[in-house]
């Protein structure tokens, strides 16, 4: 356990498993794109705009998991003083960012042809949007101090408030009305979909996980070297 | 009879589905690629300065 916290286990473990990570995710991905666009059905109802669902669904999960990730990681940051957490926290942002950004405009291309609108202001579509701007808020926040770990350490404190949207969007469609369908796949009742559209969903959601995990290693190896980059440059202002 | 559908023709939603498939393909591309010239960009200034401190402590 107390390897995982050392940056030079982490740098070396990163380095050495990251580019096997990214090649799987390169033969997920080509195993969901050729289940997503080929091997499935369309939809006996939404035709075969239903395979907008096999990025967007994925990438909607994707949003939630690495925020609460981020969250995980900021709470080890603020209450063990972890540099390994907060780097992690800041190396998930970028990710999480960008599939809140692709579940928003699929979602979003999904709507136009089966609500007749791009957007509504409903509860999942808003919650969806205030966790964008989260993640923007984290990446701004970590970033607007001359001292890192201030901006790491205001960073954590939002993350870990913000968390609360997290339940707000998975529950939103249960507790108010809106246009978004309530959950298909993980309830009481098994998933209300065929083997033939569970298959690249959650190919595709695997494909997304190994994507986070290949470039959580890429860019906590970037981090680490920030470090260590200015430490260097203190010891040569420093003579 | 009716014929097999083409493969890859989405009929009247097919801007819809490649639009939502291009947008998430550009966006992940685009972070793998800034993921990976930033570790790239990062080994090579840590050489250099590395070997900056080496002449230094030479010197």
């Amino acid at each position: 356990m107390r390897a995982l916290v050392n940056p030079t286990f982490v740098m070396r473990w990163s380095a050495r498993w990251a580019p096997w990570l990214g090649g799987l995710t390169l033969l997920l991905v080509a195993a969901g794109l050729y289940l997503a666009l080929i091997a499935s059905p369309p939809d006996y109802q939404q035709g075969d705009s239903v395979r907008i669902m096999y990025v967007h669904v994925p990438a909607a999960w994707m949003a939630l998991f690495c925020y609460t990730c981020m969250a995980a990681a900021s709470a080890a940051g603020l209450i063990w003083r972890s540099p390994i957490a907060d780097l992690a926290a800041q190396a998930t942002a970028p990710v999480g960012a960008a599939f809140t950004f692709i579940a928003l405009v699929t979602g979003s291309l999904w709507g136009k042809p089966m609500w007749g609108t791009w957007w509504v202001w409903d509860a999942r579509l808003t919650s969806v949007l205030i966790l964008q701007f989260l993640y923007f808020g984290f990446i701004a926040l970590s970033h607007a101090f001359d001292d890192p770990q201030r901006g790491q350490r205001a960073a954590a404190v939002l993350a870990l408030v913000g968390f609360v949207n997290v339940p707000i969007i998975k529950f939103s469609v249960d507790w108010w009305s809106t246009l978004h369908q309530p959950a298909s796949i993980v309830r009481a009742e098994g998933p209300a979909i065929h083997p033939s559209m569970l298959a690249p969903l959650l190919v595709m959601a695997i494909a997304f996980t190994c994507y986070y995990l290949w470039l959580l290693m890429v860019r906590l190896q970037s981090q680490i070297l920030d470090g260590k980059i200015r430490a260097l440059r203190l010891r040569q202002a420093h003579g | 009879m009716n014929a097999e559908p083409a493969l890859f023709d989405f009929g009247a939603y097919a801007v819809f589905v490649w639009s939502a498939f291009a947008v998430a393909a550009v966006v992940l591309i685009a972070l793998v690629v800034t993921s990976l010239s930033g570790l790239r960009q990062r080994q090579a200034l840590l050489q250099r300065l590395g070997r900056q401190l080496d002449a230094e402590v030479d010197r």
